[in-house]
């Protein structure tokens, strides 16, 4: 009798470190994602690449971020968008157009459209939902897995501020590193994917710096984000992200 | 002719009766004739204004634009389109449009807009887009930082005459669009879904502003003549040889408003049978008392050698005598009637509003289908109703009917 009570005791204790590691294993992937591309400050140089059917371009731009609430965006060439710039503080956002020296605010019915005619919407660039935070999350299964891949699904929080019914995520077993992420719309259909690729060690950071974002229902579009340059955790100028700076020139 | 005069006389014996009738035909005739000249009064008006205020009877497009319209899908060389619509008989005048979405914003409220890029000259000769300008000025005949916008979004974003109108758009090559107007005219086409969304400039600052060189997105025609539209429309075809290029009437760009309409049209035939099936019903009363009090007559007739087929044409003349005078006297009610309604024709106490047209008051128009459709069915009606009563005359055995009667 005592010998069973022992057993099954045991037997629980192995099932409970069981369970606890794989969800220590979970919530670790997803706080390193979390944290990928965000640190306290950062300050970098971003070329952003749009291909479509009509027209293909590249915007450099030079961005700052301030933890996850404000992060400040200027484009430095080609010469027609030069001095465009977006700040956004929170979930508010303000474009400044240097062709009528105009600040507009993006009311939030605009939120979904694109940002600079690329794949990326207004609501990817002030996104501040955490993965963390607003997921719940699980491993899942897909087709065709690769070995050392881990999958992980995502299902947002009824309240969460988050236009996608799902993310499959795809991270690699050693790092934990992503590999691609997969974007489900309403009706669960597949809306845009993004590739993460050509992981470097930069600004003491070891992450992907070229990011594709390929969209479902376009044809022969999508987005390619290249990180050149970024340093984390620098001194920043606090007044940076203000709408006074927006309005000034470089 | 002594059928004639015998049928005449019949007709003449019973005085009361044959005018009843009368009253009935023409009473039957006059409401035919007076609703369809009046729905076609109507439906001519509000097609007219439909079509004339903005869209244009007939519209040119690229390819599929009207099913998925993009900035990319233009007509390239559009001034050359346009000299080839210009030489096709029955057209009265065409225009070129740009269309793109933008955000537009007036002292920092934002909104969706449609920018419009108008010709201001071709646009008012050819939808009198001017008399739609009701506050402020049209725009100027030269290119210039002005624009008008719809009164409902004039209401939405906040905006007077004088306010700095800023757009926000990508053009066609990807880049920013981004340009400020002033704000001098505000715009009322009665469409309400255009006044709450469209914005209206130059279409050569818009061609610059989205990079579109000598591009439009549509081109509105109107015709010499609403009722050709068809005919118009093939001759635009075989002019305007392209492959590109979609051209439309309005029956097929504005489907919605086309179905409603005809849909309306189908209740009004069915009101007009109920009209006639009526009248029929007063003609059969009729015939079957005149025939049933003459059998003794008929009897007569035949025992005298009167072919049967005889009586059948002395009773369909005598029917048909009534129906021509009732016709005869309904065509001057009628015409009286259309007259009035087409010169002053009722005003609604509220406005309708019919695929966004705004309609104050309705006017008839004098055409001659109003008259030939009942016409004929006035007399076909009246042959058909009339052919039994009097087939059962001819078949009278007279020895019979002479002894009982």
């Amino acid at each position: 009798m005592h010998k069973n009570i022992i057993f099954i005791v045991f037997l629980y204790l192995l099932a409970t470190i069981g369970n606890l590691s794989a969800e220590a294993d979970i919530d670790q992937v997803i706080e390193k994602i979390d944290q990928l591309y965000r640190s306290n400050t950062s300050r970098g140089e971003v070329e952003m690449e749009i291909i479509t059917p009509h027209w293909q371009r590249t915007l450099r731009m030079d961005m700052w971020t301030y933890k996850m609430e404000k992060t400040f965006i200027r484009i430095t060439s080609p010469a027609r968008e030069e001095g465009f710039a977006t700040l956004r503080i929170d979930d508010e956002m303000w474009n400044y157009l240097p062709q009528t020296d105009q600040v507009m605010k993006i009311p939030p019915s605009m939120m979904m459209g694109s940002w600079m005619g690329s794949d990326f919407t207004n609501d990817d660039i002030v996104r501040e939902s955490s993965l963390f935070e607003d997921y719940d999350y699980q491993f899942t299964e897909v087709e065709n897995p690769q070995p050392e891949i881990l999958y992980i699904k995502l299902i947002p929080h009824e309240d969460a501020p988050v236009v996608w019914s799902e993310i499959v995520l795809a991270v690699r077993e050693s790092d934990y590193l992503p590999v691609w992420e997969k974007f489900y719309g309403e009706n669960h259909e597949l809306a845009r994917t993004m590739y993460f690729r050509d992981i470097q060690t930069v600004g003491g950071k070891t992450i992907p710096t070229e990011m594709e974002l390929i969209p479902e229902n376009e044809e022969n579009q999508k987005t390619v984000v290249r990180y050149l340059h970024i340093e984390f955790n620098v001194d920043i100028d606090e007044d940076i992200f203000s709408l006074r700076n927006l309005q000034s020139s470089q | 002719m002594l059928l004639f005069k015998i049928a005449l006389r019949n007709v003449l014996r019973q005085k009361r009766r044959t005018i009843l009738t009368m009253l009935t035909m023409g009473g039957g005739f006059v409401l035919c004739a007076a609703s369809i000249g009046w729905a076609d009064g109507a439906y001519g008006d509000i097609i007219y204004s439909f079509t004339s205020n903005q869209l244009g009877q007939i519209q040119i497009h690229s390819e599929d634009y009207l099913d998925k319209p993009t900035i990319y899908k233009t007509i390239v060389d559009y001034e050359k389109v346009g000299k080839q619509v210009e030489s096709v008989e029955g057209v009265k005048n065409w225009t070129p449009r740009i269309y793109v979405g933008a955000l537009g914003m007036v002292n920092q409220e934002v909104s969706g807009v449609q920018v419009v890029g108008i010709d201001p000259l071709g646009e008012d000769n050819t939808t009198n887009f001017n008399n739609m300008v009701t506050e402020g000025e049209p725009l100027p005949s030269m290119p210039g930082n002005n624009a008008l916008i719809g009164k409902g979004l004039a209401k939405v974003i906040k905006a007077e005459l004088g306010d700095s109108l800023v757009l926000l758009s990508q053009a066609a090559d990807g880049s920013i669009a981004n340009a400020k107007y002033e704000i001098i005219g505000i715009v009322e086409s009665g469409e309400m879904g255009g006044d709450r969304m469209n914005c209206y400039i130059d279409i050569r600052s818009a061609q610059q502003l989205f990079v579109l060189d000598n591009q439009c997105h549509e081109i509105a025609i109107t015709v010499e003549d609403i009722s050709s539209v068809n005919s118009v429309t093939s001759r635009l075809r075989s002019t305007v040889k392209s492959d590109d290029l979609d051209i439309q009437p309005w029956m097929v760009f504005a489907k919605s408003f086309y179905e409603a309409m005809k849909a309306d049209m189908n209740g009004l035939w069915i009101q007009l049978g109920i009209i006639i099936l009526l009248v029929a019903f007063g003609v059969l009363n009729t015939v079957l008392m005149s025939v049933l009090e003459r059998q003794r007559e008929f009897g007569l007739l035949k025992a005298i050698g009167t072919k049967p087929g005889m009586i059948v044409i002395q009773i369909l003349m005598e029917m048909n005598i009534i129906a021509i005078f009732s016709i005869i006297g309904g065509t001057v009610v009628a015409l009286g009637l259309l007259y009035w309604l087409s010169n002053y024709g009722i005003s609604l106490s509220s406005p309708m509003t019919f695929g966004g047209v705004e309609i104050q008051q309705m006017k008839a128009t004098i055409n001659l289908r109003s008259f030939i459709i009942p016409l004929i069915t006035v007399f076909a009606t009246t042959t058909v109703v009339s052919i039994f009563p009097a087939l059962k005359a001819a078949r009278t055995d007279p020895v019979k009917t002479m002894r009982t009667n």
